[in-house]
């Protein structure tokens, strides 16, 4: 029986809480007011899927051919990279 | 929401103790099993009394520990018009005592398994004793009797010094002494009804002790997978008695004279059978010269054996010729390529093989 | 289901970007929700993949000498049913289940690291299917699941065994479980972060649900057991491929090398395998008898006295090697230690349910299903810790029933617990709870029949991981018997699937609390919006939910903790 309604206004917790990191930041509720949905969703990435993949070639490579597992290998740097230097 | 369909969860414990109930029924429906609480020997009888007492005390705890959950289900469901129930976190006397008496108990269990596992690690000194070292291979049993004197309790003392396959012949009453020896991959010795396992692991010198207190026929496995063919690498333990076991190793003894099946000879020589097989009195001098080179079992007292190639077939002459026929038919992968023989040469190899007693 | 982001900002008109699509929104997600249900799903394939590989290996040992399959095929089949199992159904079943619930449980917005859960999910999907695909090269890894050597070495250099020339097989073995290593690593990471550092205020690691407890002390494990695994392969593939010879004995290697460092993974493994099932019955029994867990810091505790035990036990699954008596008692005692705390919560959920209101709803009938047949698995656990009795019975059929216990009457009946518990949650509609018991029912029944006969075919003397057996020995009928349970279980998942579609889409609407359950997950809508909380929760108590539905009898008000 979670009731949105019911949750506004009744416990004002301060914001600034540990609960909001690892997402983007914002959208909390302050004083019982809605949140900005649009920046309380996690930010999508595509080098985690990226990295994976390379990963599995490089293994792929090993039970076939070199090259592969170099071309695995080079995927690698480049996923590695582009997740460090992602703007969040 | 609608209420459960089933009522009544006394149900599913009768249920359990049905099914339970009846798959006991199907124990050795079908064959004799070689059954670890049918002990033939003192090790496995020291295992088998911890065992009932393991299946005595599971048994008390499970109708007990069951006893309790379908009992609190049945009197504690959900019945109209019932009060919430008292909201208990915790009581930590409870907690305590069924802390410690499990563990109590436990190590009472313990003491008794530290003992037992001593007594079988210990074999027995003075007595009669025999050596033999059971070498694992994939996917077949050998078995080197060194050269050793053996006394025959109100009989001549004999001396042993041969090796089997697939048969380890001993006598009763003896403590064997087994060494385990692998040059492949690990294996694994056990024989149910007279000890429980021991790895047979390559570079590791390791050992055990049995004695077989009556005479027959125990059935062994290997007990660790080897790859292909590991589920047929069975081995009989033949328990003789004392003076049979006598008359075993002079059998063993006596060379392979010139038998009157001397066509099947020349073809164990002629279409290469030699070149893995090694046969006292044709392509070996004696025991003792059993070269590493020779792959597969030592066919000298073939005839007298009762398996054939890790025991994927009993030994009689209609199995052996089907194995001639086509060994990788019986048991793809192992060691032994098809020679192509013919029917004929088929049967005077197992004429010749039979004859070898 | 799909949630869409709501852009406050004048109207602009542009092409959807890939991962506003419906496919790339999954592709590339870093929602602990959407990856946790991706996990789930996958390790979902992965069980139905494992589980036609048990019936093709119940079918080859129906009859006596069985001409279903041939012998390197059997051998690759129950290979891979292990591997299969462990490492792609169960291991992410428990993962993606965590991932789901535990921000949901203890208020926070998501996982530490969110791209590094999706890296997680998308190995363990890649890993299996590079795993998989060794059937394709007609090369499927056939060592058995705990690959002892040196038959995982044959055909190398100088091992002398069959196959006499090196096949691949293994090492798609040793590559895909270095694999999925990565991903457990990745996401043990992540939950141990995120349970100590993103707990709403107020909920003390004292008054966190057991879930999540378990959850934490399995990512411990995971962190310090699988580098043993990784050590272990990584050897293999050197011995395999640079010849080294570490697990060679002709050159002064040591077979025994691989077992120390495999089942010092191998152990806390099972743990692993294990801890989230305990963690869920903690969370399904209370709700279902209306009264709080019985003993919350034993039941606790107890779990991480397991964790550390587990890392002192491993050589109980060698007793047979041949290691010094002296050794051999010492792992004796260590596994005798490791039974109490598993005893303890076993009574401790008995206590639960005394004195309780108990309602039978399909995910309770799983709670109580798992807690009768996990109770059986550790009482044949703990003859296997009687060594002598394991001399007879280890590497034997009585070995398999154990297993089997603890991880289908265990790790399973758990799973289908958290599932039918938690769906609601996750798709906002019910499980249908007539097909929810007759699954049931057929699956205690089939557990039943297949693995109890175990018992006695391994005291019969019946080796394990045999491709047949000879007709004369006397095994036929509870062999032909356990062939027929394997089919009633496999009909029991037949109906959970239908009972999933047809739920997806027609089940009856949920709301966000259908059970009046007691944590924070259930204060929210049903699925959750993306943020989950819309306000920070407030925790005074272990049952913060419940406490917000009955203020007067509030556990911090009444209780002492």
């Amino acid at each position: 029986m979670a009731n949105e309604e019911e949750q506004e206004g009744a416990q004002t917790r301060q914001g600034g809480s540990p609960a909001s990191s690892g997402a983007a930041g914002g959208g909390q509720a302050a004083e019982g007011r809605a949140p900005v949905v649009a920046a309380a969703t996690g930010h999508a990435s595509f080098w985690p899927v990226v990295l994976a993949f390379a990963i599995a070639v490089v293994c792929f490579g090993l039970v076939t051919v070199p090259l592969v597992m170099a071309l695995g290998a080079l995927l690698i740097v480049v996923a590695a990279v582009g997740w460090g230097l992602e703007r969040l | 929401m609608r209420m459960p369909v089933f009522r009544g969860k006394r149900r599913w414990a009768l249920l359990l103790s049905t099914l339970i109930l009846s798959s006991l029924l199907f124990t050795a429906c079908s064959g004799s099993p070689p059954s670890i609480l049918n002990p033939a020997g003192p090790v496995a009888q020291w295992e088998a009394n911890l065992f009932w007492f393991v299946l005595a005390v599971a048994t008390f705890v499970f109708v007990v520990v069951e006893g309790i959950l379908v009992w609190s289900i049945i009197r504690f469901r959900e019945r109209p018009g019932m009060p919430e129930p008292r909201q208990i976190h915790g009581n930590t006397t409870l907690e305590v005592i069924w802390t410690v008496a499990p563990s109590i108990f436990l190590f009472v269990v313990l003491v008794f398994t530290i003992r037992t596992m001593f007594q079988v690690a210990t074999p027995p000194v003075g007595g009669n004793q025999l050596e033999v070292t059971a070498v694992g291979h994939q996917w077949w049993w050998e078995f080197d009797y060194p050269k050793q004197m053996v006394n025959i309790p109100n009989g001549p003392q004999v001396q042993v010094d041969t090796i089997t396959a697939d048969d380890l012949v001993v006598p009763v009453g003896y403590t064997i002494h087994v060494k385990l020896y692998s040059n492949n991959v690990i294996h694994s010795f056990w024989v149910p009804e007279l000890t429980g396992k021991t790895d047979v692991v390559p570079g590791h010198d390791n050992e055990k002790w049995f004695i077989a207190d009556k005479a027959g026929t125990y059935r062994g496995q290997c007990a660790e997978y080897c790859g292909l063919q590991h589920a047929n690498m069975v081995f009989h333990v033949i328990a003789l008695p004392p003076d049979q076991f006598a008359t075993w190793v002079s059998g063993q003894e006596q060379k392979v004279a010139n038998t009157p099946q001397a066509r099947g000879q020349a073809l164990f020589v002629s279409k290469g059978c030699s070149g893995c097989h090694g046969i006292v009195g044709v392509n070996l001098n004696s025991f003792d010269q059993q070269p590493q080179t020779l792959l597969g079992p030592n066919l000298t007292h073939f005839g007298s054996r009762d398996l054939i190639a890790g025991g994927v077939l009993t030994n009689t002459p209609q199995n052996l010729a089907e194995w001639l026929h086509d060994p990788q038919a019986v048991k793809p992968g192992n060691d032994m390529p098809n020679l192509g023989l013919s029917q004929a040469e088929i049967n005077d190899l197992v004429a010749y093989l039979e004859s070898l007693k | 289901m799909a949630t869409r982001t709501v852009v406050e900002r004048p109207a602009l008109v542009r092409q959807k970007r890939f991962s506003e699509t419906y496919l790339g929104q999954w592709i590339t997600t870093t929602d602990h929700k959407k990856i946790g249900i991706m996990y789930m799903v996958t390790a979902f394939f992965f069980f139905v993949v494992g589980g036609l590989e048990a019936l093709l290996i119940r079918t080859q040992l129906a009859l006596p000498d069985g001409k279903v399959l041939d012998p390197e095929t059997y051998n690759q089949i129950f290979t891979m049913h292990g591997t299969t199992m462990i490492f792609l159904f169960v291991m992410p079943m428990f993962t993606g289940l965590g991932n789901y619930v535990v921000p949901l449980m203890i208020g926070a917005r998501d996982m530490a690291f969110p791209r590094l859960n999706a890296f997680g999910y998308w190995v363990v999907l890649f890993g299996g299917l590079f795993l998989q695909s060794s059937f394709l090269f007609g090369a499927a890894p056939n060592g058995g699941w705990f690959a002892y050597a040196p038959l995982t070495e044959c055909g190398v250099q100088g091992v002398n065994c069959f196959p006499s020339t090196p096949a691949m097989n293994m090492d798609f073995w040793a590559l895909g479980v270095l694999l999925l290593g990565v991903s457990s690593i990745s996401g043990a990471l992540n939950f141990v972060v995120t349970i100590f550092k993103l707990r709403a205020p107020g909920m003390t690691i004292n008054r966190m649900p057991l879930f999540v407890w378990m959850t934490l002390v399995t990512s411990f494990l995971l962190l310090f057991a699988l580098p043993s695994l990784t050590a272990a392969a990584g050897l293999l593939l050197l011995d395999r491929h640079l010849g080294t010879h570490f697990y060679q004995a002709a050159f002064n290697g040591d077979p025994v090398l691989w077992q120390h460092l495999f089942w010092s993974f191998g152990h806390p493994e099972v743990y692993i395998l294990i801890l989230p099932a305990f963690g869920i019955a903690s969370e399904i029994l209370p709700v279902f008898s209306r009264k709080p867990i019985f003993g919350y810091t034993f039941v606790a505790w107890s779990g991480v006295a397991i964790g550390f035990l587990s890392f002192t036990v491993w050589a109980h699954h060698m007793f047979a090697v041949g290691l010094p008596v002296v050794a051999q008692a010492f792992f004796a005692t260590s596994t005798t230690l490791i039974a109490i705390p598993t005893a303890v919560k076993i009574f401790n959920w008995l206590a639960t349910i005394y004195g309780g209101k108990l309602s039978f709803k399909t995910p309770m009938l799983f709670a109580l299903g798992f807690v009768a047949m996990f109770l059986i698995g550790g009482l044949n656990g703990v003859a296997l810790a009687i060594v002598p009795v394991d001399y007879q019975v280890t590497d034997s059929y009585f070995v398999i029933a154990h297993l089997h216990y603890v991880l289908f009457g265990g790790a399973v009946f758990a799973i289908f617990a958290a599932i039918f518990y938690w769906f609601p949650k996750m798709s906002g509609r019910m499980l249908n709870e007539r097909l929810g018991q007759l699954q049931f029912w057929l699956m205690l029944i089939g557990v039943n029949v297949t693995f109890f006969p175990m018992h006695i075919l391994g005291q019969l003397g019946m080796p394990r991981r045999i491709y047949t057996y000879a007709a004369d020995v006397g095994w036929n009928e509870l062999n032909l018997l356990e062939t027929i349970g394997a089919f009633i279980i496999a009909v029991a998942v037949l109906v959970f699937m239908v009972n999933f579609v047809v739920s997806l889409r027609r089940g009856e609407v949920a709301g966000a609390d259908p059970w009046d359950a007691f944590t924070l997950e259930w204060d929210t809508t049903s699925p959750p919006e993306p943020y989950n909380f819309k306000t920070l929760p407030v925790v005074r108590s272990r049952r913060p939910f419940y406490d917000k539905k009955n203020p007067e009898t509030a556990d911090w008000k009444v209780a002492t903790h």
